[in-house]
């Protein structure tokens, strides 16, 4: 179950919603923690066990490295809890690649493949993992207490809203919350807003234009032509800001409806210079767990330039990786690397050097590039696709390429073009609120101005996804 | 004053979001159901095996999506966006509609058949056309007469209505099965009404509107002039006078009858943009002559207006109809039910008939019987192996 689904809007969320608002507040984490249970193993059921499990094995270690003054038997304990995790992460994500690796190698070598069955991934593992870790290390460091019940920490990971897609939420960000919440008149309008501009964000843009990106990706090679190639690579990286901002904004919108304070996670990354200023704008709560739990852990930028750098590429190669199990994530985050490399040179040429349009439209092509990637099947495909867009290969004769109007129609046009305004354009901070929900313009009618826009597109949104499963023939009677 | 604000748009929310929940439990509200056919989806039954394997979830979605309460009131919200904003309706399977000039719809295959016609190769054509008249030959030994009726495209009738975008520039050039198809018919004698010349000639002549502006079939003003030709057409051929109807006139109302809107319904939008205001109805004049035919029929859906007026002008004693090869209804009885080509004995159903009709709308040329045309041909000739 999506949070962009009927199911979810008309059965699951008014149900949690009322169930919520009824229970004495002594019974609302209770309500929380089933919910997300239930909402968990709608998707995924075999694998609640493992989450449950999993969280009850932190919670033990953490209660165990409170308990003690050692620090050397916190640091074992702190071990025994990364190692678990990564390594159940390790498990259900990697192995399967690794083992293909190794399968590859022994073929090469004429060696016949070990058997190996393909593991199921469990939906939302890379991101309540890194929560799991987070626990456990704002515990060690003492930044957090341990949670004061094994309800409140079962509720930390798998509340719902973030469970899934995030945002990644750390432990010390939300302690407090997990035991009390404040609610207002206030906070539930933001949250209302929230959600139902993120659902039109998924649901009318990146789905519109999402249709475009599959149809140019599914393409054949020989038929793709340069321009189709351009807009297939637009097209996606629109698509995936509003898919992915999208849902942590329904996210943060729902996490506000049940009294939550999440952390943004997109601030329109598409107007950044560079890469450095993107990853200040992109997936920020994942950006704070690297740097957090990762970059400075291994010295940051304290130890000198060249550790700089290693350090650099080791959270980027670690972050493509933990995008996806496949060479092409791997590569998308060494292609990151690499410009983040390059920012820092500054003696060098970065792209802070043109004029900030410049380097704002360089930025957003090294970007839509790096996409590629994300979406290829394999590295050759989107080497192949590069290739195509940068007139690297010879046209193909005596093949027909697929025309542009067979790709786009009108409204994917109108969709594309909003979703780049609105990705690029800086928004005065009066219309912020049409975007973000937030409440800080106390002004005149603007609360309900917001509210009536955002209520009008949530009607728009999920009529749109009604139509989605209509499919009506005029002849089936006869 | 804000805090006032906030709350009705809260209010708004929870009212919207509870709603359809509300609308599906009780059924509260009357909402008109949606035009079209769907598939039909049942709902799962739980058990804990299903729901360990996602399987339960998966068809209870499905079910859901169908099911919701206040569906057709969101259908026709995002219908009547993307087609005022768009001039389309996002649907990905089922009946595809573009709204022509004026506001007159049509199904977006025949103008695609109309802009872009298939080319065929001549021996395709004619080893469809030698089985119609093998059929024609066949029956007329059992002294049964046979009527080929072609049924017109609405995209060739009404060209001058087609949406703007179509591409219709070089049409003059190409060449359709239709056209490709009736030099043939006359080479192999066989008997015929083209719907597709006539309509065009009674357009010239001043005709008012052969098909509904809303809808992909002939009218029953159109299919009435047919029923008229046709019957005439098969008594001469029988030597038995059947009773008949005349098309003499027609009233003009806002009320569609029968398949006369289907493209409309399957829009669902909520302001139909003037294509329902005149719909053309036939004034019939009844040439009673003591006889009702025996009909058998094998066609496609533009069978189905034709049977409509004979049945309700009384117009035949029993009739057949195969419609596509897939499914049988039977009238008087009204009835329906699916067919399995091979266990049908063409014999036994055709040679008893005054007359079988073959109905083919030439947008499905050269595809004569759809499969029926050569059971039956095999059939009857295991009948009369000696005579042919």
């Amino acid at each position: 179950m999506v949070f962009s689904s009927l199911t979810f809007i008309f059965l699951f969320l008014p149900g949690t919603l009322v169930l919520y608002g009824v229970v004495p507040k002594s019974w609302r984490n209770s309500v929380l923690l089933i919910a997300s249970c239930f909402f968990y193993s709608w998707g995924a059921p075999k694998f609640l066990f493992v989450l449950l499990a999993s969280s009850g094995a932190d919670y033990f270690l953490a209660q165990r490295m409170a308990g003690t003054d050692q620090r050397k038997e916190r640091k074992i304990l702190l071990a025994v809890g990364l190692v678990f995790n990564i390594g159940l992460l390790f498990y259900f994500k990697y192995a399967n690649f690794f083992v293909e690796q190794v399968n590859g190698l022994l073929a090469l070598a004429g060696k016949g493949s070990p058997g190996w069955l393909d593991i199921a991934l469990p939906i939302g593992i890379s991101f309540f993992t890194f929560q799991k870790i987070s626990y456990l290390i704002d515990v060690y460091r003492n930044t957090a207490r341990p949670a004061t019940s094994f309800l409140s920490y079962a509720m930390y990971v798998s509340l719902f809203p973030q469970l899934i897609a995030g945002p990644i939420i750390r432990y010390h960000d939300v302690a407090k919350q997990l035991v009390s919440r404040n609610y207002s008149i206030e906070r539930l309008h933001s949250g209302i807003c929230r959600f139902s501009f993120g659902l039109a964000k998924k649901v009318l843009i990146a789905n519109g234009v999402g249709k475009v990106a599959d149809a140019v990706f599914a393409i054949p090679g020989a038929e793709l032509s340069p321009q189709v190639a351009w807009l297939g690579a637009l097209c996606y990286t629109i698509q995936i800001y509003f898919d992915f901002s999208g849902y942590s904004d329904m996210a943060i919108g729902l996490g506000r409806m049940f009294g939550f304070d999440y952390l943004e996670n997109f601030n329109q990354p598409y107007r950044a210079r560079n890469f450095t200023q993107f990853w200040r704008r992109w997936h920020i709560s994942l950006s704070n767990w690297m740097r957090e739990y990762l970059y400075i852990p291994l010295g940051g930028n304290r130890k000198g330039t060249f550790r700089l750098y290693l350090n650099l590429w080791i959270v980027f190669l670690l972050s493509g990786f933990w995008h996806g199990a496949s060479w092409n994530f791997i590569v998308w985050g060494a292609f990151h690397g690499f410009f983040l490399s390059f920012d820092k040179l500054k003696s060098h040429w970065n792209t802070m050097r043109l004029p900030p349009f410049l380097a704002q439209f360089t930025t957003f092509v090294l970007l839509m590039v790096s996409w590629v990637l994300f979406r290829s099947e394999n590295l050759r495909d989107a080497w192949f696709f590069v290739q195509r867009m940068f007139l690297l290969t010879e046209p193909l004769t005596g093949v027909l390429p697929v025309p542009m109007e067979m790709i786009i129609d009108s409204s994917q046009v109108v969709m594309l073009l909003v979703g780049i305004g609105i990705s690029v354009v800086p928004i005065p901070s009066f219309l912020k609120g049409l975007t973000t929900g937030e409440t800080e313009i106390q002004s005149g009618i603007a609360p309900l101005g917001i509210g009536v826009a955002s209520l009008i597109v949530f009607v728009i949104a999920v009529s749109e996804l009604s139509i989605a499963n209509y499919n009506p023939f005029i002849y089936f009677r006869f | 004053m804000k805090k006032q604000w906030r709350l009705l748009v809260i209010a708004l929310f929870f009212a919207f979001l509870f709603l359809p929940l509300l609308q599906q439990v009780t059924g509260l509200l009357a909402i008109k159901a949606l035009g079209g056919e769907e598939e039909e989806v049942k709902r799962p039954i739980f058990r804990f095996d299903e729901w360990f394997d996602r399987k339960w979830q998966q068809e209870f979605e499905t079910w859901n999506d169908l099911h919701i309460g206040m569906r057709p009131w969101m259908i026709r919200t995002a219908n009547q966006i993307n087609l005022s904003l768009f001039g389309r309706i996002n649907q990905s399977k089922g009946t595809r509609v573009c709204i022509g000039q004026k506001d007159v719809l049509f199904e977006e295959v025949y103008v695609t058949e109309y802009t872009n016609p298939r080319f065929y190769n001549e021996e395709y054509l004619r080893s469809y056309t030698w089985g119609v008249f093998r059929l024609q030959q066949l029956l007329e030994l059992h002294g049964v007469p046979f009527l080929l009726i072609i049924a017109p495209s609405k995209a060739e009738i009404y060209p001058e209505y087609l949406p703007q975008h179509s591409d219709s520039e070089g049409r003059e050039e190409k060449v359709s099965a239709y056209q490709q198809i009736r030099p043939l018919l006359d080479k192999y004698q066989i008997n015929y009404l083209d719907g597709h010349e006539l309509f065009r000639k009674w357009k010239e002549e001043g005709a008012p509107w052969l098909f509904a502006r809303g809808g992909t079939h002939w009218n029953y003003y159109g299919a009435g002039k047919i029923i008229h030709l046709a019957l005439d057409n098969i008594a001469k051929q029988r030597g038995k006078d059947f009773d008949n109807v005349e098309v003499t006139s027609y009233t003009t109302d806002s009320e569609p009858h029968g398949t006369d809107n289907d493209l409309e319904m399957v829009l669902n939008r909520w302001f139909s943009g003037g294509t329902n205001q005149e719909q053309i109805h036939p004034k019939f004049v009844r040439h009673e002559r003591g006889n009702l035919p025996r009909l058998m029929m094998i066609g496609d859906s533009f069978a189905h207006t034709l049977i409509t007026i004979l049945e309700e002008q009384h117009l035949f004693e029993n009739c057949e109809l195969l419609y596509y090869s897939k499914r049988r209804f039977s009238w008087p009885a009204s009835t329906n039910s699916p067919i399995d080509m091979s266990q049908l004995d063409f014999q036994k159903e055709m040679l008893d008939k005054d007359a079988v009709i073959m109905e083919i709308s030439e947008n499905n040329l050269p595809k004569f019987g759809f499969g029926a045309l050569r059971a039956a041909v095999t059939d009857l000739e295991a009948a009369d192996p000696v005579k042919i």
